[in-house]
């Protein structure tokens, strides 16, 4: 079954100078999914978020939120999105409250009693000025003018940015609980804090979308394979390219299978590697993912 | 759930009172400012005021002007257009309304204050309240134009103050190193690094500038429009420093066309048409003559200036009045067909060198003068005009016949008398030159006269003490700085525009006795006269054989060997 695309980018390119930082990105957030946007420092995820929010202009090849153009996002449009960033420059000399009071009339849909519950729940000093507070309060902030008007979008870039595990753990508590039924593009290096909210990802890398699928798919196809062998083990030379970081030491051979299948695989590292004693395949962690096709990318080893 | 946003209107207002919020120091600093200008403005006057007293308007000045800077910078970036981390990006803000709250703050913290402060120093000087409120918005206009625009499209440029105030300042003077750059290049003979343009200080300057004005409106407005609803900083920028510098070259535009647009302003282009110009080569260039050169009564400071002359003729015999080493080229003139009791003004001369085979030696301008009342019967009359060549053009040239081409911008002027004022009066209100009062001056030796209008005073005044019984009077004296700007384009930041008059109760030099001193004012009243242009038009005088050697301004030869004396050359004549 296809589902609806709130986010959709295609062949985005958006070059700086002479540095393309994105190469023809392509990336859809699916209706009601959380999507887990990964990469490297650099990689262009940032950009790929204000560009998504119409803060920058594509060089090439177009995107849209909730179905229309970024470059033709209404008022109305942006009444729906939710957006908590690590370097949103809100007004430093207004006071939380009287930021929260400004922002009232622009959404119809803000819910007084929310706010009034989300303030409470991330503790925030309502008659300071937002330039008095710390990163970590600046960006609780940021979220309690994200949620009250129970946007349908909601877009993190890096919200955890510089928080210590306690305020990580209010910003979470504070987004599940009072988000409710809303799309979520999370863009963050704490993979560990997304994990468990995540229900697609997409990895990029130098502006080029590598993997873009959902967490169940990539789940069942990514596997870290550890085989002991009869005999010592050593790295073959027609490795096929879907097994990554290949490792041997003694009689173990491990390796990350990206196209893992039960039904075939002890079948295939016979005709590689001879006889096996015992074949382990355990999923793998987001970080491990993370880390896995970060280092291929660098090597070249996916592209 | 609705996600139709509250009216335009409102959220204007709504973005208005955040701003207010986070702004109502300065807001109340440029309110109290321009109240307390107005109020020190009413104080000083009618005469001239003190010292102290210009130097607290100065203060005032400089603290409101300041106040207002930072008003519309931090305002307008509150929500900073350029960058990509603003919050009020990712809000439903429509641009429209963001932009409308700006001006909003333009109108209700700046130009508002500015016009009814104005409105009330108006009501206190005694003006009625038409002629005020539309002097005062006029001066709320051109204050726009010239100061809240400008600021504003910086302002949306930029992402913070200090980032405003060091653009704004490397703009402007790489903008002035251009124009030296320019100029050094397109005038390497006379005029490198000047920075005076050809109208300048003469009664067309209004059109170039006025279409400089236009140029400056269009940038701006444009900029800020571009920024707002495109968000287009880097285009928004190059616009701006291309619009100044065409906004910055535009009064550099040559004189003809200025001039060819003015003579559509003639009122009466057929007073003119007898007028006829030609060279007299039967006078001399005696240094005697060149003393009465470029007689100036018209222009601005024109007595002044033909003071100033005479004492550098005596300080630098060999140069020039302006205290060039250009030697001065004396050119003996004959006027002709001049209407009684009119003044001829000469706006501008342009001169051209030929040499015998057809090549333009030189191109430059001769001085200004005036024919004051030629009403001596047949119409004429012989001034003398400095034509200033450089010194090389002439070393190079001095010997050659040469051809001299000169065109001739001129207007005629008619005065016409005000109703008399008491010698010593209090305030009067004159129909044309707004209220004027007269005193004595501390010394005792002249009687200044102060008049002042809500919008603008008649550019050029004469005034002349007479015995109220009619036959005595003391010389006449002009109070001149001629624009033939038409009225409706006439407007300033002050709009309560002074003229202050001393007329000296006795010669300075004690030469001449003047009929009316100190002891009869009681008895004496005081003639206004404005003078308002009637034609504008032009001639062209071609003398096709022309030895600058012949005409250089030299001490009358005592054994009558003078080149000058001797030289016989062929008269030029003028063609319409």
């Amino acid at each position: 079954m296809t589902t609806a695309s709130v986010v959709q980018a295609d062949d985005v390119w958006k070059s700086f100078g002479r540095i393309d930082a994105l190469q023809g990105l392509s990336l859809a957030v699916p209706e009601g999914s959380a999507y887990a946007f990964i990469g490297a420092n650099g990689a262009g995820k940032t950009t790929t978020i204000k560009l998504l929010m119409n803060m920058l202009a594509p060089s090439r090849g177009t995107a849209s939120v909730m179905g229309v153009d970024t470059r033709r996002l209404s008022p109305e449009v942006l009444a729906q999105i939710g957006y908590v960033s690590e370097n949103q420059a809100l007004p430093r000399r207004l006071g939380v409250g009287d930021y929260l009071e400004y922002l009232r009339p622009f959404y119809p849909g803000w819910d007084r009693a929310l706010e009034t519950s989300i303030c409470k729940r991330l503790q925030l000093p309502l008659k300071r000025r937002i330039g008095e507070l710390s990163h970590g309060m600046r960006i609780k902030v940021a979220l309690a003018c994200a949620l009250p008007y129970r946007p349908k979008l909601l877009i993190l870039d890096e919200p955890f940015s510089g928080l210590d595990p306690l305020v990580r753990e209010e910003f979470m508590e504070g987004l599940l609980l009072e988000a409710g039924d809303v799309t979520m593009l999370i863009s963050s290096h704490e993979l560990g804090e997304i994990e468990s909210l995540s229900t697609h990802v997409g990895f990029i890398d130098a502006g080029r979308m590598l993997i873009e699928e959902s967490m169940s798919d990539l789940g069942a196809r990514l596997r870290e394979v550890r085989i002991t062998l009869e005999h010592p083990a050593a790295v073959p030379a027609n490795l096929p390219k879907e097994w990554l970081q290949p490792r041997a030491f003694g009689n173990v051979f491990s390796f990350v299978d990206t196209r893992y299948s039960e039904n075939d695989l002890g079948e295939r590292i016979r005709a590689l590697l001879g006889p096996v004693r015992h074949i382990d395949a355990e999923p793998m962690p987001l970080r491990t993912v993370f880390t896995t096709l970060a280092r291929a990318a660098r090597d070249g080893a996916i592209q | 759930m609705s996600t139709n946003p509250a009216p335009s209107r409102a959220m204007a207002w709504h973005i208005f009172r955040k701003d207010w919020k986070l702004l109502w120091p300065l807001g109340i600093a440029s309110i109290a400012g321009q109240v307390l200008l107005a109020a020190l403005r009413h104080y000083s006057e009618p005469f001239s005021a003190s010292e102290g007293l210009q130097a607290t308007c100065a203060l005032v000045t400089l603290g409101l002007v300041i106040a207002m800077v930072l008003l519309i910078v931090l305002a307008v970036q509150q929500e900073a257009i350029p960058g990509v981390d603003q919050d009020w990006l990712v809000r439903p803000i429509r641009r429209r309304d963001l932009l409308l709250a700006k001006v909003l703050m333009l109108l209700l913290l700046i130009h508002g204050p500015i016009v009814a402060a104005n409105l009330l120093r108006g009501f206190a000087d005694g003006f009625a309240f038409t002629p005020i409120l539309h002097a005062a918005l006029l001066s709320s206009y051109a204050c726009a134009l010239v100061f809240s625009l400008p600021v504003m499209a910086i302002a949306v440029l930029t992402r913070s103050v200090t980032e405003a105030i060091l653009s704004a300042l490397a703009v402007f003077f790489s903008l002035l190193l251009v124009r030296l750059l320019v100029l050094a290049i397109l005038y390497p003979f006379t005029h490198t690094f000047d920075f005076d343009h050809v109208t300048d200080d003469t009664g067309v300057a209004w059109i170039w500038q006025s279409l400089s004005m236009v140029v400056l409106l269009l940038v701006t407005v444009a900029v800020v429009l571009l920024q707002y609803f495109r968000r287009n900083t880097r285009q928004a920028r190059l616009l701006f420093i291309g619009g100044f510098l065409v906004f910055m070259f535009t009064p550099d535009l040559p004189w003809r066309p200025a001039f060819a647009i003015q003579q559509w302003f003639s009122a009466n282009p057929d007073a003119a048409r007898s007028i006829s110009i030609a060279f007299d080569p039967a006078r001399h260039a005696t240094d005697a003559a060149a003393a009465h050169a470029d007689f100036q009564l018209l222009t601005e400071d024109g007595e002044e200036k033909q003071q100033k002359k005479a004492e550098n003729r005596k300080k630098h015999k060999n140069k020039s009045a302006d205290g060039e080493d250009a030697p001065a080229i004396l050119l003996p003139l004959r006027f002709s067909g001049l209407p009684a009791g009119l003044v001829l003004h000469v706006d501008h001369t342009a001169l051209r060198l030929v040499d015998a085979v057809g090549n333009t030696l030189y191109r430059g301008t001769g001085h200004v003068f005036d024919l004051p009342f030629p009403g001596n019967g047949d119409g004429s009359a012989l001034p003398y005009q400095t034509l200033q060549i450089p010194a090389e053009v002439v070393q190079q040239a001095a010997d050659q016949t040469l051809r001299l081409e000169l065109e001739y911008s001129l207007t005629l002027l008619r005065p016409h008398a005000l109703p008399a004022l008491p010698a010593l009066s209090r305030e009067q209100r004159q129909s044309e030159a707004g209220y004027c009062a007269s005193r004595i001056d501390d010394g005792g030796a002249a009687l200044e006269v102060s008049c002042r209008a809500a919008g603008n005073v008649p550019p050029c005044i004469s005034m002349v003490l007479e015995q109220a019984a009619g036959a005595r009077r003391n010389p006449e004296k002009f109070d001149c700085a001629l624009e033939y700007t038409p009225a409706p384009l006439q407007f300033s930041v002050d709009p309560f525009e002074h003229s202050d008059t001393e007329l000296p109760l006795h010669d300075p030099s004690g030469a001449v006795h003047y009929p009316i001193d100190k002891t009869q004012l009681r008895d004496a009243q005081i003639l206004i006269s404005v003078y308002q242009p009637e034609a504008h038009f032009s001639r062209q005088l071609v003398i096709p054989q022309f030895r600058l050697r012949d005409w250089q301004a030299t001490a009358p030869s005592t054994d009558g060997g003078s080149d000058a004396a001797d030289a016989t050359p062929p008269a030029g004549t003028s063609q319409p």
